[in-house]
Parts: C-alpha cells; structure tokens; sequence
C-alpha cells in the first residue's frame, strides 16, 4: 500500500486552476521527486498535502486515511457542553441575573454576623421563577411587599406578621385574577354598594372597592403582574433554547474549519520544510529543534511552571534528542546560534532537523538545495538518502537535476497544474512531452 | 432575536414601535458607517486599524462647534443657517482630511516596513494625544451643540411614526456620499488604482502605482468622511465630548469588522447591523445593555463567519 | 579600571531585591521621602508590584505570543469584583484572602478562555478589536449590574487577609505592625512574596515547551503549525495564564485598596496604560516588563501627584485652569510615549534578545491571494 497518495487532487484559486487531477502515490521508503517548471504548481501539491490549502475536489489520504481531525464523541461533547454554558449565560441574563442576586443573596442576609442559608436561597430563586411576591424590610420596622425583582411596590405593611398577611392575601388575588376556567361572575359581586372580589374557593372575600373601575384597574394589575412572571420565564427558555443552538452551533462551525489543518497533519506524520525558509529566525537553532518536539513532551501549565523534576528529566531528554538531530545534519556545533545568523544552507539544513524533529513518516522538502553550491548540494544528497536510511519517505521538489537524478526513485513531472509524466529517472528523461515541456519554454534548469 | 421580536408583538402598535426603531436604527447606522468607511478604507490599504480615526471624527465636530460659534448661527435667519451648515459641510471634512493625511505621514509613513504592532501601538498613541488635544480643547465635561436642525416631524405632527428633518437631514448627506465614494472607487483611475493597492501593494508598485499617493488620498478621503460624520453627529445628537471618539469610533470600528475589514460595501452593512441593533436593543432590551448585545453579535457573527460578514478569508502565500 | 570577573556575572536582581526588602524596613528613608513629596513611596510601591503582576500577565499575551490584548484591565475588575463579592461583608460568603486569591485568578482566566475560545482563531486585529471591546462590555456590565456590583460606587470594604498567628513575633522583631490597616509593610510585602513567585513561575514558563510554543507562535504562527504545534490551543493556554495573572493582581488591588473601586478603575486607559508599561520595558521581556512599570506607574502614582502638587504650591494655577494641571496633560505623555518609542526604540528599554532582532527585521512580503 502506498503511504501518502493524491487522488485527483484540484485546486482552484477563484478562477485559476493552480494544480488540476494531479495523482500520485508515494510508497515507504521511497524518494520521490515532483519537477517542473516555475508555476507548475508544485508548491501548491505540498501547501494542499500539509494542510495549507484545502483541495477544491479529490482526494488526500496517507495510509489509507484521509489527514483530517476525526469527529469524535470529544466533539459532540464540547458542543453540548459550550451549548449549555452559552444557553445557562443566555437565560440568566434573560431573567434578569441582577434582580435574581437581589432575591436569593441580598433579601436571605441580613449583614454581618447574620445567619444565611442556602436552602432559602434556592427555595427563593424558585419563586422567582415562579413569580412569588417578597417581604423587604424598610426603615423603622415597616415592612414592604415586592414583586420577586424589586421593581414595584404593592403594599406596605407595619409589621412582618401584617406583611405575611397581605402577601397570602395579594397571591390569593393574583390568583383570582388568573384568567381560567372559571369566569369574572363567579368571583366578582356588588354588594351593598362596595365592589367585592371573592375567593374561587369559598366566600372570603379579598378586596372591596368603591367602584367597579377602581376593581377593574386592580384586577387588570394583578394581571399584567402575572403576564410579566410569565413573560420572564418564556423569554428565559427562549434565550436557553437560542443560546444552546447558537453555542452548540458555534462549536461544531469552529470545529469544521479547523478539521483539516497544518497541526492535525504534522501529528498525522507528515512534515515539510518551505521554499522560502521560514525558520523561527530569532530563536536559537536547538529552540527551533525543540519547538517541533513540543507533541512529544507533556505535562499542564502548573507542573511546567513550577519545574518538577519529571518536567526537568523530560526537558533534557528532549534537549539530547535535539542535539541527535543537529548532529545528524551537521549543526550540533551551531545550537547556540540564533537560526537568523547560520548561512543559507545552514538553515536549509536546519528546516530539515525541525522538520525531522516531529517524527515523520513521510518528509516534504521543497527545493532544498536552491542556493547551494556543487559540494553544499552533492552533500545534501547524501543526507536526503540518509534521512530515507531511517525509515522514512521522501518527497522532492527540486530544480538541480544533479540532486533529483541522482537519488530518486520516481519522479513525477508537473506542467501548468497537470502531471504530464511519471516514472524512474531514466524513463522521465527520455520522455519526449518532458523534452519538449523543458526545452519549450528554452530554460533548462 | 427572537424573544424580542415576540416581545414586540404583544405590545400595541408593536409594528409601529418596530417600525420606528429599524428607522432609528437605519439613520443611526448610516452615520456609523460613514465613520466605520474610514477605518476600513485605510485597513484595506496598509492593513492598519488607525486607532486614531475616532479622535479625528471628535475633533471634527469640536471644529463644527467652534464654527458655528464664530459665525453666529445660532441667531442667524433661517437661510444663513442653512448656508451656514453647508459651509459646516465643507469645512470640517476638509479639515479632517487633512488632519488625517498629516497624521499617516508624521507617525505612520515611517513605520510602514516595521513589524505590524508597531504602527498599530502607535496609532493608539495618537489617538490618545488627539483625545488630550480635544480634552484640552473642549474641556473634561460634555459640551452642548446648537441644536440648528429642526425637530419637526416630516410625516406631520399627528403621524405614529417620526422621521424628522434631522433624520432627514442624515439620508440627505450620507447616501450621496456613499454613492460618489462607489463612483470614485470603481469608476476613477485613482479609485481602481486604490483596490489595486489595496489587493497587492507589491504588484501595484511595480505597475508604476505611486503607492503613497494612493495612500494619502486614502487617508484624506476616510479622514473627509469621519469630517462628515462629525458634522451630521453634532447637528444630530447636540452633545459633543472630548470621549465621543472612543465610544462611537469602537461602534464604527465594530461594524468595520462586522462587515468584513478592507471592503467599502462591508462597511456600510455592518453600520447598518450595528445602527439597527443599537436601535433594537435600546427599545427592546433596555439602553444599559446595547454596548453588551452589540458585542455578543459581533463575536456570534464572528464565529460563524470569521472574516466579517462580507469579507473574504486571505490566505497566506507559503 | 575593570570590575573583577566575578562581580562581572554575579547577576544584579539579588541587589534589587535586597534594596526593595530593606527600604521599608529602614523605616527612615520613607519617611523623608514622605516629609518632601506628601506621598508614602513604600505604600505606591505595593501598588506598584501589583500592577507588576498585571503587566507580567499581559506580557504573557502581546509580548510572548504576539496577540494584542487591548482589555486586560476587564480582567483586572473581574479579579477585583470576585474579590469583593465574596469577601465584603455585605454578603454571605465571608472566603478568606487565599481562596479569594484563588478563585479571583480562577474566574479571570476562566472568563479569558470564554472570551479567546471563539475569537483567538480570528486574525490578529480581529483579536485585537474583540478584547477592545469585552474591556468596555464588561466595565458598562460591572456597572449597570447595580444590586450586585453596587453599581459606581464599588463593593467595599474588602476586609484584609487574616495573619496567621505565627508570623506576629517574628514581624514584631523586624518593627512591623501586626496590624493590616496600620502598618502598609505589610501589604508591601504580601504584594512583593506574590510578584517574587509570579516572576518564578513565568521565568520557569518561558523555558518550556510552553513558552517555546508562544515564541514560535510569535515569529512564524503558520511554521509553527506546520510542526504541529495547536496554534488556537496555544494561544488560548496564554490567554487563559495572562487574564488569570490579571485577576490575582486584582484581587490584590482590591484586598490593598479595601474597595474594588468603581468600574471606571478597569477602563481603556487603564489597559493601554498597562500595554504602555510592557512596550516601554520591553515586549516580551521580564526584566523589561518590571521597568516599565516602576517608570510608568511611578510616574502615574507619584510624579505626576507631586508636579501637580508643586505648581498648585507655587501658585502659578488655581487648580482651575486645565492647561496648568499636569494630569490634563497625561494622555498626551503616554501617546507620545508610545508614538516615539515605537519611531525610535520599538524593542522597548530592556528587550529580550528575541524581539530585539524581529523589530528591526522588515517584515517578510507575503502576498495575499483571495
């Protein structure tokens, strides 16, 4: 089976075709170059393999599989879990968070030293919900009876038994007042020249009035208090309900951009280096090793930040590891240096280590022998077959043929986004739609 | 959303209010998006957010004030006032304008191959030294704008909706604004030379663009529009503040993002997004809670779709 | 005449923190400091070390990791608020300094990854525009939520930490007060003992996979992913510890202060004033950070008071005249700052070696392709 493999792989730019049903199968242990000339989009086929573009159609897989963040039971739960915290955040601004503190916290405590509990609380932010009335204490012992939030006054009363008294009284109103079954006759009377309202139940009566308006404003305010609690607690839904699909919703769009991107393919094993070295130039050349290395170390924030002896073992390991891979590209004496200072082959040289350093299966080198010379460059092949001695593939751009002559196994040939040719050194070099793609254009490289 | 659409319809007359407040919303809008046009006409170009656009919009209305101060409008006759205005119109954009060029040449035109915090920490140091310049100017408390605009209702006294000649008075300066920007944009040598710029300064270059031509006309031209804006606000709002660039700069800039950065059209919608929201949010929500439910929008709209509402995602060339 | 090799590489913080522990125990040279300026310079250093912490965590976001965070003082207020709402005893909770300290962190760097979840994949303006404006929603929250936040007024007053029994003696034979309200040392000190630990904890950070991680991140976010560094996750690792470092300084703030202050405390200018600290010093630096900070709060707390002192003293303004008070002066100093530092000195006084060298790189061409 081949280890990384592009089927019909397309990919536009608005209206330009950058590199159109390009295939090609890369195997184990193989070095596999990709030629052509300039603008053949040769780049384009890495920056789509790594994750930088996505292809418009066909097809990336290595292994077998494509290089994409699986859409696990991880995702699912962090979109409810987001869901849920977005609509709780939602619905308690809805209910109005300020007035619930005043409800449950401030009217449960008294000031220092008083006794507070949390039962209450609770109990008190139900009936918020619910819409139940509340006693506040006033200055000189006077006591008022609320609605749940505060914002209006519906009575005042000396004491707090008196207070008791007219809440039972003013729920049993709200209650009368309830639009229901049960219609105004059954409740409503005029006695004796007073306008009465009357228990459902039984013939207590509630309230008396002078007149049948002054009745009616009442009831058509105990009503309106009704509708409000009514209204809260739709609109608390709503904001649940609406913040649970925006944030769930939220997560899951998050998630889709950013299933296939340049991490989750280096992680797959897949690693490059850049035509226009992007080392990070002002950290030092055993930094840049270590920053590739950062999957293979673990440990939270706390034990990094505190240095415990597993992190320091860790860190040393990781720093010979490092060193290994200098050595191996011959920049061990070099560590120290800032990547900006190392000649240009050096740092090409260096991407190599970095690139190396995340433990590849496949390697992407893209034109790493431009601006070296002869012997820079007759080493460098050495060192590409070394890197396929240790077990992994290699995938070439390269524009010496000295390099891409000497030491692949295949190649392939692009022209204006298409593969024109492929195949082993010999058979590519004879192939005429090769010849004539090279010399064309009349520049050879 | 929703809630507040329900909300909206229990009340009485609840498509009347709702009428009433897209229409606030819209002219509000309108008058964000002038401002937020300037942002992301110089973003477009050099990729700055010039922090300082807000200070030179309140700036703008401070001149407006002292103006109108000079020359006596408050007393004048109908016809000068609105001569007078007019001149407010002119003045103040060209004002603006040029205090917007000065500034990209001063602080930022050296700064432009420096890594990009670099002009963005320094366009808020302008901004603040332009805030002490108003803080200086005007003093620490708000300052009263002549309120030279009628209040009358166009739709008659008796109408359920309001459009005053103030809201007029917007629609009347902005859409031709906004129209001659499109005009000079797609249809001018300049303007096709801008989005030329502003697509790829390199290439633009080396097509013989004068890019710090291009530049500075940017700057004058978003510089002239906040100048506008500055105008319309004081006639509109009559309380003018040395902080008012913040605020109403941190709204334009919002919507500038909103809409996408870097694209003329984006502007305008997110203003209007913004306008609307505001408008909503105060009748529906409560005034306290609009900067809040701007933001939650924002970032929602954000997630959704991260480059703004019209914007294009750039890539990066590797 | 060459100093000997020794004293060459001894490094100098040891001398530093030798002079900050025996300034207020000498008692004496605040005192004339006192006596000239009207200003206790041991009880500005406090704040001083707090707003150092602040600034160490700000550092963690714009100058290791390049995200230009414009709202950490929102982060500052909810550290302080926290505080205050569960320490003040016009409420129930009654929790201790530590779990105050704790939880204020907690809540600040919880309320940072809600805030960068969504938003830190955005480009950087973007970034820089969202924290802009979570730093004013939240100051207009902290306002308008009146019955828990009490509104303009603040929450206080924040009742300071208990003193573990065994530390009185020993603080008795250093000549300190074992009494919060009457002695600032030890405030001063508290403040000090948490600022040492910070600076320990990032110092340790930013030789670890971590900081590898911000740096990289920093210099070449796309090379950095391609080596399969999680950017977002990143990014949000330094969001999180950077608005966490906001709310433990808070927390101080709020704990010195006795009073979260109004929300007007935690506003734009507070943050740029902070952003002003950490650019003066030197992004990503430490050593620079800490410079920043004793110039610019030193500066804002006991300059400026001072100036504005003398000229009222000198009668050449009554104190009605703006042009002649020095504060209505404040603005334009800091925007001039900023302006000319970044003309002229863009890797702050005390630049870590790294952003030394990327300012005075140009920056790379990339073309954009839509």
């Amino acid at each position: 089976m081949s280890l990384l493999e592009l089927d019909k792989v397309t990919v536009r730019f608005g209206g330009l075709t950058a590199v159109e049903d390009v295939d090609c199968a890369v195997r184990e242990r193989e070095i596999y170059s990709i030629i052509g000339p300039n603008g053949a989009g040769k780049t384009t086929v890495f920056n789509v393999i790594t994750g930088i573009y996505d292809p418009s159609s066909g097809q990336i897989r290595f292994r077998g599989r494509a290089l994409e963040r699986a859409f696990t039971w991880k995702v699912v739960a962090a979109a409810v879990a987001i869901g849920l915290a977005t609509g709780l955040a939602a619905a308690l601004l809805a209910v109005n968070v300020d007035a619930l503190w005043r409800a449950t916290i401030k009217r449960n405590y008294a000031g220092p030293g008083a006794d507070f509990s949390y039962r209450a609380a609770i109990h008190d932010a139900w009936g918020y919900w619910q819409g139940a009335l509340a006693l506040e204490p006033m200055r000189g012992g006077r006591w008022a009876v609320r609605t749940a939030d505060g914002r209006q006054t519906l009575a005042y009363a000396p004491s707090r038994d008196e207070a008791e008294r007219t809440r039972e009284s003013l729920r049993q109103l709200i209650d009368v007042a309830r639009p229901g079954p049960i219609r105004s006759t059954t409740y409503l009377e005029e006695r004796d020249g007073e306008f009465v309202i009357r228990n459902k139940d039984d013939t207590d009566d509630l309230a008396t009035f002078d007149s049948a308006e002054d009745r009616q404003s009442a009831l058509d305010r105990y009503r309106s208090l009704d509708r409000a609690a009514a209204a809260r607690r739709r609109n608390a839904w709503l904001a649940l309900l609406g913040g649970m699909v925006v944030g769930a919703a939220g997560t899951l769009a998050v998630w889709y951009r950013a299933r296939r991107t340049p991490e989750v393919i280096s992680l797959a094993g897949v690693a490059r280096t850049f035509q226009n070295i992007r080392l990070f130039q002002n950290m030092s050349v055993l930094e840049n090793v270590l920053v590739a290395m950062d999957r293979r170390l673990h440990g939270g924030v706390l034990r990094m930040a505190i240095r415990t002896p597993g992190i320091r073992r860790q860190e040393r390991e990781a720093r010979a590891k490092a060193r290994e891979l200098l050595d191996f590209v011959g920049l061990a004496h070099r560590e120290q240096h800032l990547a900006a200072n190392l000649a240009y082959g050096e740092q090409r040289r260096l991407e190599i280590a970095r690139a190396l350093a995340t433990e590849p299966q496949v390697i992407l080198l893209d034109e790493p022998a431009a601006g070296m010379n002869p012997a820079e460059s007759s080493e460098l092949n050495g060192l590409i077959e070394q890197i396929r001695d240790r077990g992994l593939a290699v995938l070439l751009i390269e524009h010496h043929m000295s390099v891409v002559m000497g030491i692949s196994d295949r190649i392939a040939v692009l022209e204006y986004g298409t593969k024109i040719a492929e195949g082993t050194p010999e058979q590519v070099r004879t192939d005429p739609k090769v010849i004539a793609a090279y010399l064309g254009d009349e520049e050879v490289s | 959303m929703f809630p507040v659409l329900l909300a909206a319809a229990e009340a009485p007359d609840a498509w009347q209010t709702f009428l009433q407040y897209t229409l606030i919303g819209l002219s509000n809008g309108a008058l964000f998006a002038l401002v937020a046009l300037g942002y992301t006409m110089v973003y477009g170009i050099i990729e700055l957010i010039n922090f300082a656009h807000g200070e030179v919009f309140m700036l703008g209305s401070f001149l407006a004030l002292a103006l109108i101060g000079v020359m006596g409008l408050e007393e004048a006759a109908l016809w000068q006032r609105w001569l007078g205005i007019g001149l407010l119109f002119v003045v103040v954009p060209i004002f603006c304008g040029a205090l917007n060029v000065g500034i990209d040449l001063a602080v930022y035109k050296p700064l432009r191959d420096a890594p990009k915090l670099a002009p963005l920490v320094s366009a808020i140091g302008v901004s603040f030294v332009l805030m002490n310049v108003g803080l200086l100017w005007g003093g620490a408390a708000d300052r009263h704008f002549p309120d030279l605009v009628s209040r009358e209702n166009l739709l008659g006294s008796e109408a359920a909706l309001s459009f005053t000649y103030k809201d007029l008075m917007i629609v009347a300066v902005t859409v031709p604004i906004m129209i001659a920007l499109s005009v000079f944009v797609k249809g001018t040598r300049l303007g096709k030379a801008m989005r030329a710029t502003a697509q790829d300064p390199l290439a633009a270059k080396l097509m013989g663009i004068n890019a710090d031509r291009v530049i500075s006309v940017t700057f004058a031209i978003g510089g002239a529009l906040a100048g506008a804006a500055a105008v319309i606000y004081g006639l509109y709002i009559n309380t003018v503040s040395y902080q008012m660039g913040f605020t109403n700069g941190l709204y334009a800039f919002t919507a500038a993002v909103l809409g996408g950065i870097g694209n003329i059209p984006g502007a305008v919608l997110g203003g209007l997004v913004i306008g609307l929201a505001r408008a909503f949010g105060s009748g529906y929500v409560g005034e306290r809670w609009t900067s809040a439910l701007v933001f939650v929008i924002l970032i929602a709209i954000l997630v959704f779709r991260p480059a703004g509402l019209l914007g294009t995602h750039a890539r990066e060339k590797v | 005449m060459s100093a000997p090799r020794w004293l060459d590489r001894m490094p100098a913080w040891p001398l530093y923190l030798a002079v900050l522990v025996a300034f207020p125990l000498l008692v004496y040279p605040n005192e004339v400091l006192f006596r000239w300026t009207g200003i206790s310079i041991g009880g500005q250093l406090t704040y001083i070390f707090i707003y150092a912490i602040l600034a160490l965590g700000l550092n963690v976001v714009v100058g290791y990791t390049g995200i230009l965070h414009l709202g950490i003082a929102a982060f500052f207020g909810i550290g302080a608020y926290v505080t205050g709402i569960l320490t003040v005893p016009a409420y129930p909770f009654g929790v201790g300094f530590v779990a105050a300290l704790v939880l204020s962190t907690g809540a600040a760097a919880l309320a940072g990854i809600l805030l960068g979840a969504p938003t830190l994949r955005l480009r950087g303006d973007y970034v820089a525009i969202v924290t802009l404006g979570f730093g004013e929603v939240t100051r207009f929250t902290l306002r308008n939520l009146e019955e828990i936040t009490a509104g303009t007024r603040g929450l206080n007053p924040v009742p300071p930490p208990q003193l573990p029994a065994f530390l009185e003696p020993p603080l008795r034979l250093l000549g300190i007060t074992p009494d919060w309200s009457l002695d600032y040392r030890l405030f001063y000190f508290l403040a000090l003992g948490l600022l040492l630990v910070v600076i320990w904890l990032l110092h340790n950070l930013e030789d670890s996979r971590l900081g590898r991680a911000w740096m990289a991140i920093r210099e070449d976010e796309l090379a950095a992913a391609c080596m399969g560094i999680n950017a977002s996750r990143v990014k949000l690792s330094a969001f999180a510890l950077g608005c966490g470092l906001a709310g433990m300084a808070g927390c101080l703030y709020a704990t010195v202060l006795a009073s979260t202050a109004g929300p007007d405390a935690f506003d734009f200018n507070r943050s740029v004033l902070m952003l002003c600290c950490i650019i003066l010093g030197g992004l990503g630096s430490l050593r620079g950070t800490l410079l920043g900070v004793l110039l610019l709060i030193g500066f804002d707390n006991v300059v400026a008071p001072v100036l504005d002192g003398f000229i009222q003293a000198s009668g050449i303004s009554s104190g009605d005249n703006r042009f002649l008070t020095f504060s209505n002066w404040k603005l334009m100093i800091f925007g001039l700052a900023l302006i000319l530092m970044m003309r002229f000195r863009p890797e702050g006084l005390l630049p870590s070696r790294q952003i030394e060298a990327e300012m005075h790189t140009p920056q790379p061409l990339t073309e954009e392709t839509a």
